[in-house]
Parts: C-alpha cells; sequence; structure tokens
C-alpha cells in the first residue's frame, strides 16, 4: 500500500524558522510562465505544489537537499541555509 | 572570536570530522564549525562505511563508534516490474568489508572525538562564505562577522553553498545531479535476523538497478542496521524530466516491488529523508585548492557510484585525513599559499580517492546508460527465465537463448555489443 507522501513527512521534525527567513524563495512573476513545473515532480518533500493552477511553495517541510535549486532552470529559486539551528532535525540520519 | 585558529574546518561530517581531529592530534588549533544544532542532524547517507582509514586516526573506533551491522553479505540486482535476478557475496570476512551507520549517531561521535582531541567545536552556525584578504583566504564569514584562520577546509556537503558562494564551482548540472531518498524503517531485531539470515551483529546491503520507473534511470539500495532498514533510491534528476512521475513516488514503487515488500513487511517508517548525491565525478569537481583552503568530502564531489558499489563517506574521511597532513607541513612551513597547499592534490592522486574518479572517470556513461535501466533489467531476466524455467519444451543452447531474449526486449544487437565493449573498457 502506497504511504502519502504527507504522513512520511510527518516522520521529520524540524525547528521552523519565521517566514521572513525563509531560506528558500521563488518569484511568482517567473513560476507563472514556467512551461513545466519541473519543481512539483522533483521536490522530495512536496515543497512546491500546483493549487488551483498556480505553483504554491512552502518552505517549511524542506529538507534541504538543494535539489529545487538545480530542477529549477527559469531563475525563480533563490537558495540559501537556514539561520543556524533552524530546519530539519533528523533523528537517524 | 579574536582568536585565530591555524584552521577552520566548515561542516562536521566524516570529512570535516576526519581532519579535524587530525589536525588536533598534531597540535593544530582548529575550530570545527557545523550548521546543525548537533552534529550529524543535517545528515543522510545511503551507504555503507569500509572504515579503513578510521584505524589511524582512532585505532579503537571499531569497538568505541555506535556502528550499526558489519556488512557480511554485498548484493547487486536488478529489477523489472516483477522480476529480480541478484547476485551477492556472503563471507565472515575476518575485518568486515563495512558497516551500517546511522549518520546522526555517528557523527556526533565523530564530532565529539574531535573534541576530545583537542578541537573548538561549534554548533548551529552556518557559514555563509570564505573571507577574503590580499587573494588569500583568512578565515570564515557569518553574520557579518569574520573569524580568522591561516587556512579553511571546506567539507560542508554535497549541497555546498561555500564552493558555490565563493565562486569555485557553477551550479550543479542537472545531467550529473542525483537525488537520493532514504527511508528508515523500523523492525524488530529478530525479524531482520531472520528474514535476511543474520545473526551475532552481522548484516546485508544490496544496490539495484530499477528497470521499472518509466524510464527515469534509477537505482535502489537496501541495507540492515540493528533494528531498522534503510532503503532508497537514487534518481537521476535529468532523466526525471517530463516523465510526470514524483521523484517520492519512486521510493514508494521501489518498496512495493516483491522482492523488497516482503523485507520490510510491517516495518513502521521512524524516517523520510532526502540528499543530493554528487555524481558528477571528475569533471565537476571544484579545483580542490587554492590560497588557504582546501576542499574534501561530497563538496569536493568524492562521491563514487558504478552501479555496484556507491561510496561517498571513504572517500571524504581519507580525503579529510589527507588535507590535515597538507596543512601539517604548511604549518611547519609556515606557508599556506596555493603552492604548498597543491600537495593536497598529489597526496589524493596517490591515493585511492583521485584514482578512482581517474580511472573511472567514463563510468557514468555506462550506469546512466538508459538501457540499464530499460532494456537489460528485462533482458537478463528472459534469459535466466528460459535457463531456469520448465515449460516442457526442449532445451536450447545458451547462445540462442540469448539471441531470443535479446529480440524479445528490443534490444539492439549493435547496442548490445556497443555497450558490452563500453562496460568492459570503462568498469
Amino acid at each position: 500500500m502506497r504511504i502519502d507522501i504527507k504522513r512520511r513527512l510527518g516522520t521529520l521534525k524540524y525547528k521552523t524558522d519565521e517566514e521572513e527567513y525563509a531560506h528558500i524563495t521563488v518569484k511568482p512573476e517567473i513560476c507563472q510562465r514556467c512551461p513545466h513545473f519541473f519543481c512539483t515532480f522533483a521536490c522530495p518533500a512536496q515543497c512546491f505544489q500546483i493549487v488551483e493552477g498556480k505553483l504554491v511553495f512552502r518552505y517549511e517541510d524542506c529538507v534541504e537537499c538543494g535539489t529545487c535549486d538545480i530542477a529549477c532552470d527559469q531563475g525563480s529559486v533563490t537558495w540559501k541555509l537556514p539561520r543556524g539551528s533552524f530546519g530539519v532535525r533528523y533523528e537517524y540520519g | 572570536m579574536d582568536e585565530e585558529f591555524d584552521v577552520i574546518v566548515i561542516g562536521a561530517g566524516p570529512a570535516g570530522c576526519a581532519a579535524a581531529i587530525r589536525l588536533a592530534q598534531g597540535g593544530a588549533n582548529v575550530l570545527l564549525v557545523e550548521r546543525g544544532e548537533e552534529p550529524g542532524m543535517k545528515n543522510i547517507s545511503g551507504g555503507v562505511l569500509w572504515g579503513n582509514d578510521v584505524d589511524a586516526l582512532l585505532p579503537k573506533w571499531r569497538d568505541e563508534a555506535p556502528l550499526q551491522r558489519s556488512i557480511e553479505e554485498k548484493r547487486i540486482a536488478f529489477l523489472t516490474k516483477d522480476s529480480s535476478f541478484s547476485m551477492g557475496l556472503k563471507s565472515s570476512w575476518s575485518i568486515p568489508c563495512g558497516y551500517s551507520v546511522l549518520r546522526v549517531k555517528f557523527d556526533n561521535w565523530f564530532a565529539r572525538k574531535a573534541e576530545e582531541a583537542g578541537a573548538t567545536l561549534v554548533t548551529g552556525i552556518p557559514i555563509e562564505r570564505l573571507a577574503f584578504e590580499g587573494g588569500k583566504v583568512c578565515g570564515v564569514s557569518e553574520s557579518g562577522e569574520i573569524t580568522r584562520s591561516k587556512a579553511v577546509i571546506i567539507a560542508d556537503g554535497a549541497n555546498s553553498r561555500i564552493t558555490l558562494e565563493s565562486g569555485l564551482r557553477d551550479d550543479i548540472d542537472i545531467a550529473h545531479a542525483a537525488l537520493g531518498i532514504k527511508e528508515v524503517i523500523s523492525l524488530p531485531q529478530e525479524k531482520i535476523e531472520d528474514r535476511f539470515a543474520l545473526r551475532d551483529g552481522s548484516g546485508f546491503a544490496c544496490e539495484y538497478v530499477l528497470g521499472f520507473i518509466d524510464g527515469v534511470k534509477a537505482g535502489g539500495f537496501l541495507y540492515t542496521n540493528l533494528d531498522s532498514v534503510s532503503l532508497g533510491t537514487v534518481v537521476n534528476l535529468e532523466s526525471l524530466g517530463g516523465k510526470n512521475v514524483y521523484s517520492h513516488d519512486i521510493v514508494e514503487s521501489f518498496k512495493e516491488h516483491p522482492s523488497i515488500a516482503p523485507l520490510i513487511e510491517g516495518g513502521k517508517i521512524a524516517e523520510y529523508s532526502a540528499h543530493l548525491v554528487p555524481e558528477g565525478g571528475i569533471r565537476m569537481m571544484p579545483p580542490l585548492f587554492g590560497n588557504g583552503f582546501l576542499v574534501c568530502g561530497d563538496a569536493a564531489g568524492f562521491c563514487f557510484s558504478n552501479g555496484l558499489v556507491l561510496q561517498g563517506m571513504n572517500y571524504a574521511i581519507a580525503s579529510g585525513i589527507m588535507a590535515a597532513d597538507t596543512l601539517r607541513e604548511a604549518k611547519e612551513k609556515g606557508d599556506y599559499a596555493e603552492r604548498t597547499l597543491s600537495a593536497y592534490k598529489s597526496r589524493l592522486e596517490k591515493s585511492y580517492v583521485l584514482s578512482d574518479f581517474k580511472r573511472f572517470s567514463d563510468v557514468g556513461k555506462v550506469t546512466w546508460n538508459s538501457r540499464m535501466y530499460t532494456h537489460y533489467p528485462q533482458f537478463i531476466e528472459a534469459v535466466f527465465r528460459s535457463i531456469m524455467k520448465e515449460e516442457g519444451n526442449p532445451k536450447k543452447k545458451m547462445r540462442y537463448l540469448i539471441n531470443e531474449s535479446r529480440k524479445k526486449v528490443g534490444l539492439g544487437m549493435y547496442d548490445m555489443v556497443r555497450d558490452a565493449l563500453s562496460g568492459g573498457l570503462r568498469l
């Protein structure tokens, strides 16, 4: 039986920073014109989703892999490290 | 900090910790900086730790380190939708060929060992960039504050922001980018030992070629921990493009495979995780040294995959030790300029690290050959099915079976000969 990605992400612990310090940002005006929305397929944490035809990005579930920075060929993603001690906190690895 | 360190090491993973331990053991004043609140918290791995290089740092490490199982059986498997062809080697080696580890525990232990050796460990600090003075690195910069050192070791991992921000490399080319997704699945210890025929802390590890993911180039891995199984997939990102397949669904397809599902039945997902795998090899490596800095581990692109083995931690530890030895010499000379630090590259070239990458520089052409993920798993299945299945027909000679199977899966004679030659030369 397939296990929904939301449930799998539910196993993770995070220390979530405030939105103004989000470590990844996207430029909606660029995403609006995106021909493929590849980020929605590539991101392992479903941070990029299409909702009512529009790209919606949430940084909260990010596991800091850096995939979106490589997958986005439109120049929309700005990626930097989360501030000290924020972000995902693996317990096994 | 007003103090000037001999060396600042960025990243307390296997490369950074190995470097810090070696340097501190030699009496250097070392600062080891980690962005996670605890060392290991940001790190995952899908491979096996050989550990031979750790012997040189910590002779008693096999007794002290939080190791999961000593790997006694290693396999490689080719999967089609409903079949698995595999081969492997099982042996009780006197010194195991590797250990499974959970990185949060292992890296934390390794970083504490660096502290014990005399390094200063600070955590929860994401270094933003290198600090330069007169064309050479003079320390690191974070929140506008510079911490000074004579040299810096960059060991900040696969998604190395330091090499990117400092202009040492370009963005990773999607053709060479692979995404690893892993799950740790909890199972009682007895279940693991029964299912994998293990005892006394021995372990099992297998790498898979996934031939059923709709043209996406993907591999899988599975290995046993003490009371959990780590399994996951490594997906070539470029091949995922335009396929309408979600990266995180590929792990689920792998787990549903008839050869995998019974192994993890009844298990509970303890943790989901994902990480880039720097598979670019020698062409994707940043400069490995410069005026006042050295690059180690995944940040340097020292991750090797030939479809049979996936190795990162071992190169990381070996390169960390060689970076430390180079800086020990530099300290004696009182010279950290590029020319002195070039000895690091010579060391890597003489060791297995760069020899492996040079010798196997074209291995990607074999492992990321799309037929590897489409035709070949089906072809192998077809050949072995005709050999092993009794269907009441007269037996045929091997060469007929091979030719028949080749035609059945649509594998061209020319492609097969060319791939066999290419594999023979490059692997």
